[in-house]
């Protein structure tokens, strides 16, 4: 079954009298088990595509599928049981409430899908201690760092065990050490959970490890494959 | 499905505390409007508690027996036969406090010069030693139980040309309808600085009233109550109905039906004053309708986060509206503590207000007291308090509205 499937997608965003084409049909298919990177210039369309794939906002053109269901006409409260259920999104930043703890942060979804608490908490600790954030569970947000604010954003999002993680330039805010570390959890996450990501990301470093990158260019894929088959411009 | 109402708390609890000095200045601004409010309402209701207090215990009593017409035609015919009865009865009922017989008539009082139309009140001197006329004794004494003397304003005596030591003559039609004077001793001369009694009534003791009017001994024209507080009243006059039955046509009234002038002053005064607290509030409410706003903006990102990992509008609007209901609730604590306290600081000594004002105020006939004592009442504060919190939370609901309406994906860019 695939993870995600954007059939013929496009997005104009309308502003005022201006209609900017953000995606221009787009036909993409992540497998259960990708490991997918997404690149372009920017402005290329990749924040947009993320957005359509995770059901925070509609196509103007096109279908997109999460595991095999058309994400076109669901309700508003729908799109949010699906997001809860199915998908797993880690921002850029701004991905932790700064008034929970590391641990309540993780075990957020996992809430609101009614986990009981005490189960929650367990498999919330674990997955901290297992990322290396054992010891951090108390801690608020401002008193992480950056790198470690985004792998408890990772947790959360891994942990109700979503069809696909979308994770929009997850490494973007970190220096390049940390943004190396993060994407060697992802890739562990994805090796021995077989958790399927899509990002995006302005690395090259980030793309080349990736197991398949998504060229996108003025709305369109540029490129789709590995990524040493391409030159990266 | 209800996922955990505790993370809501939780959240709520941080979220307050994260902005203490905000909530501080929302809850403060809540408390201190309220307080006030609440002690303006204590000030009032011991004003007029006072007001009404030397009303009643003057002319009539927080619940009053008389004729059932007697109100539409005062005939001094229209009796109360037997008013120690009906003393007997009312003092075996709870709230009792005392009770007073009154005569009151129509007459003419006259010198050897002049003669004026007045109101003959015929009065316990005893009971009403302490009444507003007997304390505005200007000359002479006041008067005498069983004397044949009158107690009358100054103004009055110097209309007729009399002064105290001097006789005059009430002409009054007795209980059975005879024209009937006698000759009356002026005992003193009194001012109340009140035209509606100063110039129109004039005081005897009850024996020399019921000779003049020809009643029984234990005869009066109204007999009046007094309890231990006016909210008595109704459940009192209630009880005193059963009781008395319409035996011999009497009815009970509420102070209220018997001064009505005076009430319809209270009233409105209470009702201005109301509406000066209802501004105040409005005031507040405004203020944290602001807060409240400023504290989702804030937040925006916050929810909109939340709600891209599948948290229901809903829920955050719950969460907003328990934050600002907790504030609110806090608010109305502290400001009924302040109010309550502020209430009782000063019920021992009272606030005097003489100060204000450069001469008396009297409404119709009774002058009010400069001695204020706020008088705290929890119902009226709890009701005051109650429309504030529903209020306050009733404004927290606007601004939540615009969070099912944000546009998730701006949010995060
Ligand atoms: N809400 C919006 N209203 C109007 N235009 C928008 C909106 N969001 C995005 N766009 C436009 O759509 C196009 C694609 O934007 P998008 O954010 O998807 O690009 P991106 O590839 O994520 O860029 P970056 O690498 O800078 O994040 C851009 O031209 C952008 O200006
Ligand atoms: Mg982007």
């Amino acid at each position: 079954m695939d993870a995600l499937v954007l059939e013929n997608v496009s997005k104009n965003y309308v502003a005022g009298d201006v209609v900017v084409p953000a995606l221009s049909g787009v036909d993409l298919i992540i497998p259960a088990g990708g490991f997918v990177a997404m690149a372009g210039p920017s402005g290329s369309g990749k924040s947009t595509l993320l957005n359509l794939a995770g059901a925070l906002d509609v196509p103007t053109e096109g279908r997109v599928l999460v595991e095999g269901h058309d994400l076109s006409g669901l309700t508003t409260s729908e799109q949010a049981a699906l997001r809860r259920d199915r998908i797993g999104f880690v921002f850029q930043n701004y991905n932790l409430v700064p008034v929970l703890t590391a641990l309540e942060n993780a075990e957020y979804v996992l809430m609101l899908r009614g986990v009981g608490q005490k189960e929650r908490r367990e498999r919330a600790r674990a997955l901290l201690a297992e990322i290396g954030l054992g010891g951090m569970e108390n801690r608020f947000p401002r008193q992480l760092s950056g790198g470690q604010q985004q792998r408890v954003a990772i947790a959360r999002a891994i942990l109700a065990e979503p069809a696909i993680v979308l994770a929009d330039e997850p490494t973007a805010n970190v220096d390049s050490r940390t943004a190396s570390d993060l994407l060697a959890l992802m890739e562990k996450l994805h090796a021995d959970r077989g958790v399927t990501f899509l990002f995006s990301t302005h690395d090259l470093d980030v793309m080349r490890r990736a197991g398949r990158l998504v060229w996108l260019r003025d709305g369109r894929i540029f490129y789709d494959g590995k990524p040493d088959g391409f030159e990266i411009p | 499905m209800m996922a955990d109402v505790g993370m809501v708390f939780l959240v709520a609890w941080r979220s307050i505390w994260r902005a203490r000095t905000r909530s501080l200045i929302t809850v403060g601004a809540m408390a201190f409007g309220l307080a006030f409010s609440i002690f303006m309402m204590a000030f009032s209701d011991g004003m007029y508690a006072k007001l009404i207090h030397d009303a009643v215990s003057q002319q009539a009593g927080h619940v009053v027996v008389e004729q059932k017409d007697y109100e539409n035609a005062p005939d001094p015919a229209l009796m109360v036969p037997d008013a120690d009865a009906v003393l007997r009865m009312a003092s075996r009922i709870p709230g009792f406090v005392e009770g007073q017989v009154f005569i009151l008539g129509q007459g003419v009082v006259q010198s050897s010069r002049e003669s004026a139309g007045v109101g003959v009140v015929g009065i316990d001197p005893v009971a009403q030693a302490l009444s507003t006329p007997a304390r505005g004794r200007v000359e002479g004494k006041y008067l005498e139980p069983g004397a044949q003397e009158v107690f009358m304003s100054a103004s009055m005596a110097r209309r007729l040309g009399v002064a105290s030591g001097k006789r005059v003559v009430l002409a009054v039609n007795d209980a059975s309808g005879e024209l009937v004077q006698m000759l009356f001793r002026i005992a003193g001369t009194f001012t109340t600085g009140s035209e509606e009694i100063d110039g129109a009534v004039v005081y005897v003791p009850l024996g020399a009233a019921r000779s003049l009017f020809g009643l029984a001994p234990h005869a009066a024209t109204r007999v009046g109550m007094i309890l231990e507080n006016a909210e008595m009243a109704p459940a009192f006059r209630d009880a005193l109905s059963r009781e008395t039955g319409s035996r011999e046509g009497l009815a009970v009234y509420l102070w209220n039906e018997v001064l009505p002038d005076l009430a319809r002053y209270i009233r409105f005064d209470r009702g201005s004053a109301l509406v000066t607290c209802g501004i105040l509030i409005f005031i507040v409410l405004f203020t944290l309708f602001n807060t409240i706003l400023m504290a989702i903006l804030e937040r925006e990102r916050e929810f909109a986060l939340l709600m891209a990992i599948g948290t229901r509008p809903a829920r955050l609007m719950a969460q907003v509206l328990i934050e600002s209901a907790s504030l609110s609730l806090l608010g109305c604590l502290a400001g009924m503590a302040l109010g309550y306290g502020a209430s009782v600081a000063f019920s021992g000594s009272g606030i005097d207000m003489s100060s204000l004002y450069s001469s008396s105020v009297s409404v119709s006939g009774f002058t009010i007291d400069m001695l204020v004592y706020p008088r705290f009442r929890l119902s009226v504060a709890g009701w005051m308090s109650f429309w504030a919190f529903l209020f306050a939370t009733g404004v927290a609901l606007l601004p939540t509205l615009r969070i099912g309406r944000m546009s998730l994906t701006e949010r995060l860019r």
